[in-house]
Parts: C-alpha cells; sequence; structure tokens
C-alpha cells in the first residue's frame, strides 16, 4: 500500500487504514513529542492531539514532499500550540554567551539515541524548543521567532545557551559513566 | 567541535529513533475524535435555531402590522362604496375589488355656512366645532357620485370640500390604482402600510388632501416619497463575522460602503468595496495562521418583502468579487492566492428611517465561497455576519414622523 492510497482510504473514513497510517508513524512521532515536552505524559498528550489533527486535515495533504514529514510538522506545531498554552521563559540575550565548553567527539559517540533525548528534555523550556525548531526541525531564526513570537536575536541566543549548557552536561556525563538523572 | 557537527549528531542519532507508545493511545485518539466529531454537530444546531427564531419573530411583528392596516383600510374601503348619497343609495357601478360590508348609515345634512354646497356627505355626527348656522341651507342637491376612478380628480387638488370626521379622511383601502396617481394611505397615526403585491387603492375622496373644519389642510405626503428606499441610497457598515470552519478563529470584521439605487419602488441594486479582516488562529496543514485582509467587490440585488414608511424588509442575493487577498505582516505559512475569486451573497435587511434621509439598517448575511474552494480553508472561508450600518438617502423622503 502506497502512501497515497493510505491517505486516500483516510480520507474516505475507512478505519483499518487510519490505525495502519497510525501505527506506521506513531513511534517516530512520539520521538518527536518527547523532544518538546517535559514528561511522558505531556508527550503523550503532544501525540494524541496531533493525530486527532492529523486526521481531520488529512484531507489537504497535496503529496507534495514525504506524508512523513507532513505528519512531523503537525506534530511540532500541536507541540508548540500546546506549550505556548502555558508561560515560556526565554532567558535575556548576552549572559555568557562566549563561555562554550568544547566536547570531545569521542564522548559523543558513546550517547544513544535515549541519552541525547534525555539531555533535551533536561533543557530549560526556552532552550529546548528553539534547540528543536532549528537543529531537529530546520527553521532559520526568523522563521521561529514568527513562531514564536520573539525576536530573531532571542532565537540565536536560546540556542547558543541550549548549545552551552548541552555541551557542559555532555562533557560531565562521559566524566560520570554511569546514567545521567536529570 | 564546531556547531554543525554537534548539530548533525543529534539529527542523524534522532531521525528515525522510534519511541514505545502506549498500547491504548489508538483508542484514545478515537473516542476523542467521535466526542469532538459530536460536539461539532451539534454545535450548528443553536446557532441555526436562533437565527430561525430572530427572523421569524421580526417578520410576524411586521405582518401583523401589515395585516392589521389591511383589515382597517378594506373596511373604510367599503364605507366608500356603500355611502349613501344625498339619501338615495349610491348608483352601482362596475364591481369593487375590495371588501362589501354592511354600510354605516350615513345622512345628508344641511350644509355649513362658508363650506361649499357640494359638501354634503357627513357622518351622522359633525363636527363640534363647525359653527353654528345663522340660518339654515336647504340641502344641496347630491353631486352624481361616481365610484370609479377619479380620473378627473388630479392628486393633490381639490374638487370638493368634504366635511367628514377626521378618521374617515385619514384611512382608505387597497384596490385598483387610481389613474390620477397612487392615493396615499395614513393608517394608525401616519404609519404607511401595504402588503406585497397589493396595490394602493386612491381615496374614495380621489383626493390626497383633505381639510381639517378649521380649514387647514391636512400634511400628507407626496406619494411619490412613501417608498423609503426611493432613488440612490448610500450605505456604509461594519459587520462582525463569524467564520464557518472548525478552525479556531479570532475577532473577524469586515466594513464597507455601497452605492445602490431602488428601481419601481421594490427593486434595488446595489455597487460597493468591502474590507475583510479575517483572523483564524492554530495551525492549518500544521503552518501557524496569520491575519488575512480582503478587498472585494460586492455587486448585490435586493427586493424588497415588505416595505414601509416605518420600517422595511428587503431580501439581498449577490455576487462579490474579490480585488486582493493578502497577509498581515510577514508570511511564514503555506502558499496563498492573492485572489479568491467569486463568492454568493445573501441576507436580510432590516431597515429602520429615522429622518428624512437617513436611515439605519441591520443585515445579518452569509458568504458562500464559489470559487477557490479547495485552495484551502483560510482562503475560502464560507462566513456569516450581521452588518450594522447607516443609510443616506439622496432624495428626500416624506412623511417621516
Amino acid at each position: 500500500l502506497t502512501d497515497r492510497e493510505l491517505v486516500e482510504r483516510c480520507i474516505n473514513d475507512d478505519a483499518k487504514s487510519q490505525r495502519r497510517l497510525f501505527e506506521h508513524y506513531a513511534g517516530k512521532m512520539m520521538t518527536v513529542c518527547r523532544r518538546y515536552a517535559r514528561d511522558q505524559k505531556e508527550a503523550e498528550d503532544i501525540l494524541q492531539e496531533s493525530f486527532m489533527r492529523v486526521f481531520e486535515r488529512i484531507g489537504q495533504y497535496r503529496f507534495e514532499g514525504s506524508l512523513e514529514g507532513w505528519i512531523r510538522r503537525i506534530v511540532v506545531h500541536t507541540a508548540l500550540r500546546m506549550l505556548q498554552n502555558k508561560t515560556i521563559q526565554y532567558s535575556p540575550i548576552g549572559e555568557d554567551e562566549n563561555d562554550t565548553p568544547s566536547v570531545d567527539a569521542e564522548a559523543l559517540d558513546h550517547l544513544g539515541a535515549e541519552d541525547l533525548l534525555l539531555l533535551i528534555g533536561a533543557l530549560p523550556e526556552g532552550y529546548r524548543i528553539v534547540f528543536n525548531l532549528y537543529v531537529l526541525e530546520g527553521y532559520d531564526h526568523n522563521e521561529i521567532a514568527s513562531m514564536l513570537n520573539i525576536t530573531a536575536a532571542t532565537s540565536r541566543s536560546q540556542l547558543l545557551k541550549a548549545r552551552r549548557l548541552l555541551r557542559t552536561r555532555i562533557e560531565q556525563q562521559t566524566k560520570l559513566p554511569t546514567s545521567y538523572v536529570r | 567541535m564546531f556547531d554543525n557537527e554537534f548539530d548533525e549528531l543529534f539529527r542523524s542519532r534522532l531521525k528515525d529513533h522510534p519511541s514505545a507508545v502506549p498500547e491504548d493511545m489508538w483508542q484514545r485518539i478515537v473516542g476523542k475524535t467521535e466526542g469532538r466529531r459530536g460536539l461539532s454537530m451539534w454545535w450548528w444546531l443553536p446557532v441555526t435555531g436562533a437565527f430561525v427564531l430572530i427572523t421569524a419573530v421580526i417578520f410576524r411583528e411586521h405582518a401583523s402590522k401589515v395585516l392589521a392596516v389591511h383589515q382597517d383600510s378594506a373596511a373604510i374601503g367599503s364605507f366608500a362604496t356603500t355611502k349613501s348619497y344625498a339619501g338615495k343609495p349610491a348608483p352601482t357601478g362596475p364591481a369593487q375589488p375590495y371588501a362589501v360590508v354592511p354600510a354605516k348609515p350615513y345622512t345628508v345634512v344641511p350644509a355649513k355656512p362658508g363650506i361649499p354646497a357640494s359638501a354634503d356627505l357627513v357622518p351622522e355626527k359633525p363636527f363640534a366645532t363647525t359653527p353654528a348656522a345663522p340660518k339654515p341651507a336647504a340641502p344641496k342637491p347630491a353631486t352624481p357620485y361616481t365610484d370609479g376612478p377619479a380620473a378627473s380628480k388630479p392628486a393633490g387638488t381639490f374638487d370638493q370640500t368634504h366635511s367628514v370626521s377626521e378618521p374617515a379622511i385619514l384611512r382608505s383601502g387597497f384596490g385598483p390604482r387610481s389613474p390620477s396617481g397612487p392615493g396615499f394611505f395614513s393608517a394608525r397615526g401616519g404609519a404607511g402600510y401595504w402588503l406585497p403585491n397589493v396595490e394602493p387603492l386612491s381615496l374614495a375622496f380621489s383626493s390626497p388632501y383633505a381639510n381639517r373644519p378649521n380649514g387647514k389642510p391636512i400634511p400628507c405626503p407626496d406619494p411619490e416619497h412613501l417608498e423609503v428606499n426611493s432613488g440612490w441610497f448610500l450605505e456604509a457598515y461594519f459587520s462582525p463575522d463569524i467564520l464557518f470552519t472548525s478552525q479556531r478563529q479570532g475577532f473577524s470584521w469586515s466594513a464597507g460602503a455601497r452605492l445602490g439605487k431602488t428601481f419601481n419602488g421594490r427593486f434595488s441594486a446595489t455597487i460597493g468595496l468591502a474590507y475583510s479582516h479575517i483572523v483564524l488562529q492554530g495551525y492549518i496543514d500544521s503552518f501557524p495562521v496569520q491575519p488575512f485582509n480582503s478587498l472585494d467587490l460586492p455587486v448585490i440585488l435586493g427586493y424588497q418583502l415588505a416595505p414601509g414608511d416605518q420600517f422595511s424588509t428587503t431580501i439581498h442575493a449577490g455576487l462579490i468579487w474579490n480585488l486582493h487577498y493578502w497577509p498581515v505582516g510577514t508570511y511564514y505559512g503555506m502558499p496563498y492566492n492573492n485572489n479568491t475569486g467569486l463568492a454568493f451573497y445573501f441576507g436580510f435587511d432590516f431597515l429602520k428611517p429615522v429622518s428624512s434621509r437617513w436611515s439605519i439598517f441591520t443585515e445579518p448575511h452569509f458568504r458562500y465561497q464559489l470559487s477557490n474552494r479547495s485552495a484551502n480553508l483560510m482562503q475560502s472561508p464560507d462566513l456569516g455576519g450581521l452588518s450594522l450600518g447607516v443609510r443616506y438617502n439622496f432624495t428626500r423622503r416624506g412623511g417621516v414622523r
């Protein structure tokens, strides 16, 4: 079954196809949700809301680009919408931005996907969202500024701080081989 | 390690990494989706019901007024057709198109001094203000009464002076329009009403004016000015709008001006410019939605369902051409068309004159997008709104009380 056939059946409210689409993409999208959420419960709420929106708007998918990419965008924006309902603190610009620790590439080789998810999840909310949008979703700072209703300078600042904090914690983690607890 | 290498490490390791999904997640999605669908279906019921109810109440109120006046007028019309004249039954003429009811007894009384001898039709109870006659005058021989069209009597002039009670003068009935011009009907203290498809009948006395006992004419508006919306007019309005979409929305509104002309008293045509501010919120196709502006050219035809001197109802239908459609600020969302094409407009206009030139109106309306419906949701919004506006009539209307 191709993506096109699957989508067309989902548009016609075929429950089996909808479930099939969900099962095919739910795992990867759960990873996306965990990157944005503060905890597992919040990640599950985002995933649930996202797939509801996917099935509501499946008729708008125009087969331009991958279906996975389209679903991922919906998940990301649903996450942002749900997080923006709560207050997100963005730290001020220009606070110790030059003091970035260096990280040994070998240290990173030992980190798996789950370790990275934990590191991202441990970031302050403002850092985490901007890091996710810029590094993992590929938006530029102007787009992020528009989406989050902040300035592009704030977006850059949050990204720098996020990277610096991640490097610091990775460095700490490599010194402490036991599992990192956030 | 450079930033881009650092970023790439995260990308590569997290790109296709699956996470465990709770087993009951699918059931939760199905349950929530069904609940939401049910809610969206029920949401429209009270809104539609309220609209229908309000419209029905307004129509009922207006129709009852019109019917009451019609009944009054029909009764008075019978007075004109069955009256005795100079003690003799009225000559039988062509069959009258209006109601026939038992005639009121009218008698011939002596003419009063100062009143032309032809003024001989009076009710049994003459005016108390009529000066006492120094000497009784003999009844004037009756002028042959004809109940046909008052062709020889130009509207607005007298050929007889009638000494009748004021209510009788002020009332009339319905029937064929007089060749000499439409008669004027003033009832219920001056409000002019007539039913759709019923032509006003010329006064039984064939004159749109009549004398009070003191000799001063009762001011009656020129029949040509009876239509509330006669001639050219200019309207300006503001309308809060609701978009018919499941998308979350903010306060959308439109405002505009339109120039119109009334034809034959009932039909109207308007053309104008409308500016709309459309506020959808949240995300469409995973893109955040920004407000949009729209500039439109409406061309609308109208038909007055229930004309009246104090209140009128008009049904409007027409087309709206989009001139330009543009987002507010820098747009990062999905592509959009800068022209949405054609839409259908339908509305009910309730108009209330407040002076000889100015009227206020409210117009519940509905807009249905005809073209570019598949473009995307935010560009083809069907919407409903409630226009609140003012109308300036270039032709001064008479008889506003």
